[in-house]
């Protein structure tokens, strides 16, 4: 008996080790408050363990991890109740001035610049990805840091194919507005 | 397949979510199309650009290893308490609640002003708990051992009850014309009640 409980501890370590920083990752750029993202995570892989009976083999383990975490931030954002105060939405005139909102848009739009992007990038996403709501960060998020396929992203927060894709479409739309109003900003700024 | 159609399955044609037959089409529209294989190529960078910030973060060690001692001793507990953590949910719950009260005990040691705290809580409770209990000792005290008036008054009253059973029994008088002076002890016995 107490082999069992050694050798499932064993391998549930062998499977977790290899994706403990994209967890970590994910967890913080999931939670608002990126400090609770250690209790997050404890919490998930807690969880994890103790329903690792019903953990089977042939289904993955990164995709069942994710979807733990998942569940404990959301948990933990609807806790602070702060999707709706940051939430905020796109003037029209920018969707519109964005390429690839649904219209084809052949040479009106300028591109991001992807030095700005480099140059900024982190306090961007950061910012950015609080203009996202909590499904569209997800999406994003397990597909970025995840590395999940659209099924799983789907499986894993419990929403339509349709849904998920939808969400992962407007959640890049989001973010590269939001990165593309930093980069005028800052070459305002740098213009006064 | 004509640009628009071509755009808008942009996202999953990168992301490598499409079938093989319209992944061919839009590979071979974009052979011809420059100006989605512009779009194409914009997005790609910008994605990529994306992922590689949004995956900038590295694993904390003191966190992981903090959680996998977690794990561990959880799974010890479970051996201990002899129940599998496998095919027992409740056993799993058991090694949780283990390696969260672990936790707790871990972040206890780092702190010795929590052990203050926790003996200050122990002895509030205790104080409570001894306060609330008196009223209902005494309470009990007083229902389990009468008082000296109250025993001789349900002596009293047996002996009146004993006494109308007396009178009850004995045979009823021949003559109706005189009836029976009334008994002492039911005129005593009224008082009493009265009082």
């Amino acid at each position: 008996m107490p082999e069992t409980a050694t050798t499932d501890a064993d391998r549930f370590l062998a499977l977790l080790q290899p994706i403990e920083r994209d967890l970590e990752t994910y967890a913080r750029r999931l939670i608002w408050e990126p400090e609770e993202a250690p209790d997050a995570v404890q919490n998930a892989v807690m969880r994890a363990f103790a329903a690792f009976d019903r953990y089977h083999e042939d289904a993955s383990f990164r995709a069942w991890m994710f979807k733990i975490l998942t569940h404990e931030a959301f948990a933990l954002n609807r806790k602070h109740a702060r999707i709706a105060r940051h939430e905020f939405q796109l003037e029209p005139e920018e969707l519109a001035g964005l390429p690839f909102t649904g219209e084809p848009d052949l040479g009106g739009s300028q591109p991001v610049s992807f030095a700005a992007l480099n140059e900024a990038l982190e306090p961007a996403l950061a910012a950015g990805l609080k203009t996202l709501t909590d499904t569209e960060r997800a999406v994003l998020l397990l597909r970025a840091i995840g590395d999940l396929r659209y099924r799983e992203i789907s499986a894993s927060l419990e929403i339509p194919l349709g849904s998920m894709m939808g969400n992962l479409s407007r959640a890049r739309q989001k973010m590269r507005a939001y990165i593309a109003r930093s980069e005028r900003r800052t070459n305002l700024l740098k213009e006064n | 397949m004509r640009c628009e159609e071509v755009q808008s399955l942009q996202g999953p044609y990168l992301d490598s979510e499409l079938d093989a037959r319209t992944t061919l089409e839009i590979a071979q529209h974009l052979k011809s199309c420059p100006d989605c294989v512009r779009l194409f190529t914009e997005e790609q960078e910008l994605e990529e650009q994306l992922k590689g910030g949004l995956n900038r973060g590295s694993r904390t060690p003191a966190l992981w290893g903090q959680i996998e001692g977690s794990v561990v001793s959880a799974a010890r507990s479970a051996a201990r308490s002899g129940l599998p953590i496998r095919g027992s949910q409740s056993a799993g719950w058991q090694a949780l609640l283990s390696a969260l009260g672990e936790q707790l005990q871990a972040r206890l040691r780092r702190s010795p002003w929590a052990w203050a705290g926790l003996a200050v809580a122990w002895v509030v409770i205790l104080a409570l708990n001894f306060t609330a209990r008196e009223p209902d000792a005494r309470l009990e005290a007083r229902q389990t051992v009468p008082s000296l008036t109250e025993m001789r008054f349900a002596w009293r009253q047996k002996q009146l009850l004993m006494a109308d059973l007396a009178l009850a029994l004995e045979p009823a008088p021949a003559s109706k014309a005189n009836p029976a002076p009334p008994s002492p002890h039911s005129e005593r016995q009224k008082e009493t009640l009265n009082t």
